[in-house]
């Protein structure tokens, strides 16, 4: 599985849109991690979405997001998790543990948007990548 | 009880429709308007404390934060365009200003970034664009405007047009712009130019031919109005086309059916005929050397399209728009033309019209490489004007452009100067002082000369 954590200083960046960089976290199956960093600086940002197509992210981290970008995202199979602020470290371990929808790591004014993402899911059918050992014994 | 003046400034804050928040020296939000409030969509209760890049979220948050450069270099910024984006992920264009905060004893303790919504502003100016603009068509003069507003009647009929105007005027442009904005778009859009090919070429371009219809002929080859099928078939300099041709074009536009060569069946002409010229079609009918049935045939509905000089409040428009483009495919950041080199552009002839001041703004992206076009990257016709010795200053180039305004008007009124003046909007006495400072001298014969009468 791969995450990309948009990433300013060593906190995730308020935006995706005008990011500059951003970190690929591969957990590979035995449960190592394998990081590294990547500049965005001259992609545009339809570029930097696209670029996470041709990665092949399985989940993007990412602070706020136009709401184009994150459609073409999702329409894409790429499981966003939008409007977190945070630590990229505290980040990746809520990533292990599930648990971006905690208050910490959720921008001002976003409670709402969070709420309906754990009632609705990310994506219609829920075909979203997930974890060895996770996703389909919890939900049957 | 409470200072007043503190009492005061938040009163003052909560009234404006201005969003306003200052951070401390950590970044974190010390206080949040109401307006701000209402801007980004985020209770205060929510945004006080926390970091304002994580509430603000705008496109200039990170390393290039203005409020981080104001409390770098302790200068106000005012006025920079950027976007926010609310937690619905729509973005808002805004404005922002910036300010140290310090207290009583002059130290820096944060600073104070006020935003303003311009999303109404970002509308206005979409929609004002939308009406100088159909398809590619950029235009805010008058004489363009008429030829736009009879468009969308021309683009929805099946009938012939013909384009006339002068070389270079956006003939083709016009006539891709009526085919895009009729019913036909999703068919083809085949341009032919009639006079850059022998007349037996163009003839197999047009109908096409079939295998063995003449030696080489080794296979079929469809014609262009095959091609065209449905759509638009343009055929641009008609008025060169020789008169055997012209009897078969006027058969095909009459029965809307054309035989390939080398063919024994006919096939439908189903597409739309757009022609256009550059030559005046009516004197050529009158000196014998264009069918009349032919030019009555073409000539259903008619549009003229103005030179650039009649249409010079539209220079701006298409600079911008070349600038653009080249921009695009020289990946360059040329910011634009500069005043003065834009007051010279607005004060040429353009006898090539929109073809030579897009060659013109071409010629300068050689030059210019970053910053504004100026002067001294124009081309040298249009530069020719400017006294010797090169620097230029605002006050020559509106000298050389009221010389030439001047000068256009006597000419046009055969040197009457009551007439020049009227037009140009001055006392008479206004024109003889001007054209005494600008050298302008009356030629031997001028408006006031007599003796023919």
């Amino acid at each position: 599985m791969r995450v990309a954590l948009v990433a300013w200083n060593d906190r995730l960046a308020p935006l995706f849109d005008t990011a500059v960089w951003w970190i690929l976290v591969d957990c590979t199956v035995e449960g190592r991690e394998i990081r590294r960093m990547e500049c965005l600086m001259e992609r545009t940002p339809q570029e930097k979405a696209r670029r996470a197509v041709e990665l092949e992210v399985d989940l993007l981290l990412c602070g706020a997001i136009s709401r184009s970008l994150e459609v073409f995202l999702q329409e894409r199979r790429i499981q966003v998790r939008s409007f977190l602020s945070g630590g990229l470290d505290e980040l990746v371990e809520a990533c292990r543990r599930e648990e971006f929808d905690q208050r910490p790591f959720v921008m001002p004014g976003c409670r709402s948007r969070c709420r309906n993402r754990q009632r609705n899911g990310f994506l219609d059918g829920d075909e979203r990548p997930r974890r060895p050992g996770h996703g389909q014994k919890r939900r049957s | 009880m409470k200072p007043v003046v503190p009492i005061m400034t938040e009163t003052i804050l909560e009234s404006i429709s201005d969003g306003v928040f200052t951070v401390d020296r950590d970044w974190r939000i010390t206080s949040f308007n109401r307006a701000a409030e209402l801007i980004t969509g985020i209770p205060r209760r929510e945004a006080l404390g926390r970091r304002c890049a994580d509430v603000f979220r705008s496109s200039r948050c990170g390393d290039d934060c203005p409020l981080r450069c104001t409390l770098a270099d302790q200068k106000p910024i005012i006025g920079q365009s950027c976007y926010i984006v609310t937690s619905e992920g729509r973005q808002v264009p805004i404005s922002i200003s910036t300010a140290v905060l310090r207290d009583a004893a002059g130290r820096i303790i944060g600073g104070a970034e006020t935003f303003r919504d311009l999303s109404e502003v970002v509308m206005l100016r979409a929609r004002l664009e939308r009406r100088h603009r159909v398809g590619e068509l950029a235009t805010k003069s008058a004489v363009m405007r008429r030829v736009l507003e009879i468009l969308p009647a021309i683009a929805d009929s099946p009938s012939t047009v013909l384009i006339t105007g002068e070389t270079g005027t956006g003939k083709e442009m016009l006539a891709r712009t009526i085919h895009e904005s009729g019913s036909g778009a999703k068919e083809p859009f085949v341009a032919v130019n009639c006079g850059a090919l022998p007349d037996t070429l163009l003839e197999s371009e047009l109908f096409g031919y079939k295998k063995g219809a003449f030696t080489g002929a080794v296979r079929d080859k469809p014609g262009r109005f095959s091609l065209a099928r449905r759509g638009t078939l343009f055929l641009d300099e008609i008025g060169e086309v020789s008169p055997s041709l012209q009897v078969k074009l006027l058969r095909v536009l009459q029965e809307r059916v054309f035989e390939p060569l080398g063919s024994v069946r006919s096939e439908p002409a189903e597409a739309r005929i757009i022609a256009a010229t550059n030559r005046d079609l009516s004197e050529l009918v009158r000196t014998g050397r264009f069918r009349e049935d032919l030019y009555y045939r073409i000539h259903v509905v008619s549009v003229q399209m103005p030179p650039l000089r009649e249409r010079r409040e539209d220079i701006p428009l298409l600079v911008q728009d070349f600038v653009a483009e080249f921009n695009h495919i020289q990946n360059r950041q040329v910011q634009g033309v500069s005043s003065e080199a834009l007051s010279l552009l607005m004060a040429y002839g353009w006898p090539g019209n929109i073809r030579e001041l897009k060659n013109a703004v071409e010629r300068a992206f050689l030059l210019c490489r970053t910053g504004s076009i100026e002067i001294f990257h124009l081309p040298e016709e249009i530069t020719a004007a400017i006294p010797a010795g090169g620097a230029m200053t605002m006050r020559d180039v509106n000298d050389l452009i009221e010389a030439q305004a001047i000068r256009r008007a006597l000419d046009a009124h055969g040197w009457k100067r009551s007439a020049a003046a009227h037009e140009l909007g001055l006392h008479r006495s206004t024109l003889f002082r001007k054209m005494r400072e600008l050298g302008i001298v009356s030629p031997a014969r001028d408006g006031r000369w007599r003796g023919s009468r």
